[in-house]
């Protein structure tokens, strides 16, 4: 795979919902995946809040890391709250960063977990991706 | 050793028309070999999914006993396949979160009715749009009862019992729901903070995904005398309620499949699959997720009668003046997400064992003293809904269960295809025309969530529940068909 990536695709799954996210860095897996995230919830992005909040992850592998990820996500979910462009770094099994704050206009799914299911983070042709399955 | 090898139907052994087995030899890591109990059709369709091939995964966890059970309606989940039931000794085996599924103690609940529909039918709008009014159902609704933190951790404690004490369920209620509503053992300090905030708010809610209340009426009977014992009688009214524990159920499972991701490692068990990840049952982490499993457990029987309450109440207020002896009563209520310490007989001992259900339902048979006096001499209720357009099936259960599947059933009809695919071939708005003219009214938040739904989106019930008669896993009692949907 060359420089030319989707940020992440919708991929069928059972009874839940599943995304390929993919990346050049960690970083940018990560951002990706909780694009993909939103995206299959049917997150609508408000209003900047102007502030922002600080991340701080420490697991014991980066799985467990991006799903820690996401589910800090999640919580500003259940708060009415999204982030973009989060300014986040991964080193191995530990994130940094400060996730900026706006408004959730909307949700249409309502994401109940993040699961280990297919999830992988792999490196193919110089790209991470990993398949990420949510609970729904 | 390869997970990713999918399984084909020569790899199974026919032990009769409706018993397929995998035997041990398939795979080296297997414990214990896979057993299917469908028709041969419905193997043949479960193979074009990873849910046999998550049924032999799961038959890689220490101290299982038997073999891994494979219901007629099963299909991929995660770790586990749905629809899966998986015995570990209670002293060297090990319980998995993902054995019992996200949402802890997801199940259904039946009342009947002394209404028929011919008598309810200028109504019956009325009804489908009080209870979408009056029963907070999609994304993000909160409950119907506002409560402390003190009264939560009572909920997760006691289960159905706390809506007793406090005026939102019968002592019939009560004692019609498996396990009377409320399993020993619950401790709430063993519940993370976020769960309780996920759940606090969701006392007396239905959510989203595949929860639903649905109006049927009692179409055929099979079985006189069971359905006599249920209060069902042909034509008139029945109320299914389906949801589980909401957000709380989902974080305690998240929150034990990401420590047991570290306990696997401490205790040396090697698994094809991280979702499957688990802890020797008498380990203090063991002990530790099924005390909190049970919290949520007894969240999910309480929550189930929070709605019944606001359902009853809206029934009444419609039909009270139509029939003044209105009632509608407690046919039965099972979990089909759980895990629980039973006793079985096993090579002739009566055996201790941890009965993991996913997707699969209890069904104990006749005279078994977990059983409610009324249900004694006629075997547990089993309830098994449909989908939204289609019949959903009361049977009963067996000594043939008891003695094959450690007393369990199928637990519906199993999904066919996923959310995305049953979007791209179904629209809300057609499907909701479609089924109007069938005679079913449906309410729903979502038109999206609706067309994910769709009955074309699952398995034919009615040849699955041929599979878990034809198995002798459970009995025909009757047959339903829906008139109102409320869809979360």
């Amino acid at each position: 795979m060359d420089d030319d990536y989707p940020e992440y695709k919708e991929i069928g799954h059972t009874a839940d919902l599943q995304i390929i996210a993919y990346g050049k860095t960690l970083e940018e897996l990560f951002l990706n995946a909780g694009k993909g995230m939103y995206y299959v919830a049917g997150a609508v992005l408000g209003k900047a809040k102007n502030k922002s909040r600080p991340i701080l992850i420490n697991e014991n592998d980066p799985e467990t890391l991006l799903i820690s990820y996401l589910e800090k996500l999640l919580i500003l979910v259940d708060r009415h709250l999204m982030t973009r462009s989060p300014r986040i770094n991964i080193s191995f099994t530990e994130l940094s960063g400060e996730i900026p704050l706006y408004s959730l206009l909307e949700i249409k799914n309502e994401i109940k977990a993040v699961t280990y299911h297919e999830m992988e983070i792999v490196k193919v042709k110089g790209i991470y991706q990993t398949k990420i399955t949510f609970d729904v | 050793m390869s997970s990713e090898k999918m399984v084909e139907f020569k790899d199974f052994n026919k032990i009769n028309d409706f018993e397929w087995e995998i035997p041990l030899t398939y795979r080296r890591d297997m414990q214990v070999p896979v057993r299917v109990f469908a028709s041969e059709e419905i193997v043949r369709q479960s193979l074009k999914d990873k849910s046999i091939i998550q049924a032999v995964n799961s038959s890689s966890l220490p101290g299982l006993l038997n073999y891994v059970s494979v219901m007629p309606d099963v299909h991929q989940g995660y770790g586990f396949p749905i629809g899966g039931v998986a015995a570990t000794d209670v002293q060297s085996g090990v319980i998995s979160p993902g054995g019992i599924g996200y949402d802890i103690n997801c199940g259904v609940r039946l009342l009947s009715s002394n209404i028929s529909l011919g008598e309810a039918e200028s109504e019956i709008e009325t009804l489908s749009n009080l209870l979408f009014q009056e029963v907070p159902t999609g994304v993000g609704r909160g409950g119907t009862v506002s409560i402390t933190k003190k009264d939560f951790a009572r909920i997760c404690e006691t289960g159905s019992r706390w809506a007793l004490k406090n005026g939102f369920a019968s002592e019939m209620d009560v004692d019609l729901t498996e396990s009377r509503g409320f399993l020993e053992g619950a401790d709430f300090d063993c519940v993370s903070e976020r769960a309780i905030e996920r759940g606090i708010k969701q006392a007396g809610s239905l959510g989203s995904g595949n929860h639903f209340l649905e109006v049927d009426v009692v179409e055929e009977i099979f079985d006189t005398r069971a359905a006599e014992a249920m209060g069902l009688m042909v034509g008139n009214l029945a109320l299914q309620i389906h949801c589980g524990s909401r957000g709380f159920g989902h974080q305690i499972c998240s929150d034990f499949v990401r420590e047991f991701q570290t306990s696997v490692r401490k205790y040396n068990i090697v698994l094809p699959d991280r979702e499957l990840v688990c802890a020797p049952l008498q380990s203090e982490e063991g002990q530790r997720y099924l005390a909190a499993m049970r919290c949520a457990a007894n969240f999910a029987f309480c929550n189930r009668q929070l709605l019944t309450h606001r359902a009853r109440a809206v029934f009444e207020r419609v039909f009270e003046k139509m029939a003044p002896d209105f009632h509608l009563r407690m046919v039965y209520d099972l979990a089909h997400n759980i895990g629980k310490i039973e006793t079985h007989t096993l090579n002739g001992k009566q055996t201790k064992v941890c009965v993991h259900r996913k997707g699969a339902t209890r069904a104990f048979g006749p005279h078994h003293e977990e059983i409610p006096s009324r249900y004694h001499l006629i075997g547990q209720p089993v309830l098994i809904p449909g989908s939204m357009g289609t019949a959903s099936w009361v049977l009963n259960g067996t000594d043939t269960g008891m003695e094959k599947t450690f007393g369990s059933c199928c637990h519906g009809a199993g999904r066919l295809m996923s959310r995305t695919q049953a979007k791209k071939s179904v629209r809300g708005g057609d499907l909701l025309r479609e089924l109007r003219d069938d005679g079913i009214l449906v309410k729903a938040g979502s038109m999206s969530g609706l067309a994910e739904e769709a009955p074309q989106a699952y398995k034919d019930v009615d040849l699955v529940i041929e599979s878990a008669v034809g198995a002798g896993l459970a009995r025909k009692v009757a047959r339903l068909k829906p008139v109102v949907v409320i869809k979360g």
